[in-house]
């Protein structure tokens, strides 16, 4: 396979969008869009971790033995987001603490392991590197969508600025359940838009 | 024996050995930032109890700490802070507090005059409550609910004209008022001993 850039880009934030599209990450959609700042921060460590961790699967896909390949992108993919852990914990520390666990629960984010196990595998190093930076990038923006909304209606404050509007706050929006609806409401637009094989309708 | 069992071995091993080092390096690299980000976090919380100003910095923080705190050395575990004034006349206490809220562990300290009348202010270490509802409790205006609050030995407070919980937070709001009537319960008591010696 030799995608080009493009391609992956526009595979990985449009037609293939991880959490729209493949349905993957959502425990960490739910979790951390209530802030946008905390879905910012999320976003990306997850991008560089992603992107990180499917180039040097793909740089050892030829020397990783078969039987334990998902065990040794497991070992890549945590000892890349420790470093997160441990650069956010030395140097900002405010955001380590807002983020609290889920920094940690990144190892446990299906996108990363599923692009490593799709392309990384199967791909040159390079290509890999965007294949996973712009899942993350696509991971990101739903991220960022969900948490507008919910940061808006809910605290009626934008990454932490008040708005000034006089509004009676959804508090509804700041309990987990409604990252799962505005989430389905948005898998629904875009299954409007394209069929299951990402082709437009 | 390219793909064989002495090939998977070894390469587990080569790569296992290759990421640790790697994460310990960075370890120990950043280890004494980590701690003291957590000192500091610490003493910003005693301060804020004890209704100290400081400014921005960390520096402010450890000058503030280091000319207005004193550890209280005795078998309380050092859970006990003094404030002094400019002669070293200890003038309040800050006491460390862990207690169950809905989720995990809320820890913080709880200052008290010297005469153990009035509570003088309460700030977490820590607390994984419900963000943007139980973690309101975070929030200056509950907080401040408990600044100059008079206290008894022995008398529990509740919800009242003063003390007010927060909609939507009921178990973290209650969680926060345990912890107080322990205090008032325990550490009074404790205080009070030390008042004497």
């Amino acid at each position: 396979m030799n995608d080009s850039i493009k391609t992956v880009l526009y595979r990985n934030i449009f037609r293939e969008n991880p959490v729209i599209r493949q349905i993957l990450g959502i425990c960490s959609a739910l979790a951390v869009t209530g802030l946008m700042s905390n879905s910012l921060v999320m976003g990306l460590g997850l991008i560089f971790v992603t992107s990180l961790s499917s180039f040097t699967i793909s740089l050892l896909r030829d020397f990783i033995p078969h039987r334990i390949r998902m065990i040794v992108q497991t070992l890549i993919i945590a000892s890349y987001v420790i470093m997160v852990d441990i650069f956010l914990k030395a140097v900002f520390p405010e955001i380590s603490r807002a983020l609290g666990p889920y920094v940690g629960l990144i190892i446990t984010n299906c996108i990363i392991m599923g692009r490593a196990e799709a392309f990384a595998q199967n791909n040159r190093p390079v290509i890999s590197f965007f294949d996973g930076m712009f899942a993350g990038i696509g991971y990101t923006i739903v991220l960022l969508i969900v948490s507008f909304i919910r940061e808006f209606l809910g605290f009626g404050t934008l990454f932490g600025i008040s708005l000034n509007l006089e509004f009676t706050r959804w508090t509804f929006m700041i309990m987990p359940p409604a990252a799962f609806f505005i989430i389905g409401i948005l898998i629904w637009i875009s299954s409007n838009y394209m069929d299951y094989r990402g082709r437009a309708k | 024996m390219k793909k064989g069992y002495s090939y998977t071995i070894l390469f587990a091993f080569i790569i296992s050995l290759f990421f640790s080092a790697i994460l310990g390096g960075l370890n120990t690299f950043y280890k004494e930032e980590i701690l003291e980000n957590t000192l500091i976090y610490e003493k910003r919380a005693i301060l804020d109890s004890l209704g100290i100003e400081y400014g921005d910095t960390s520096q402010s923080i450890e000058e503030m700490f280091d000319d207005n705190i004193r550890q209280l050395e005795t078998m309380t575990d050092n859970r006990i802070y003094e404030m002094i004034d400019g002669d070293g006349a200890v003038v309040a206490y800050s006491v460390k507090f862990t207690g169950k809220g809905l989720w995990g562990t809320i820890a913080g300290y709880i200052g008290i005059d010297r005469e153990l009348e009035h509570i003088i202010a309460l700030q977490y270490t820590e607390q994984n409550e419900t963000p943007g509802l139980g973690g309101r409790i975070a929030d200056d205006e509950f907080r401040n609910q408990f600044n100059n609050l008079p206290v008894v030995q022995d008398r529990m407070i509740d919800y009242d004209d003063d003390i007010q919980a927060i909609t939507g937070a009921t178990s973290s709001s209650s969680a926060v008022l345990d912890i107080v009537n322990r205090f008032i319960k325990n550490d009074l008591k404790i205080l009070g001993e030390l008042k004497y010696e």
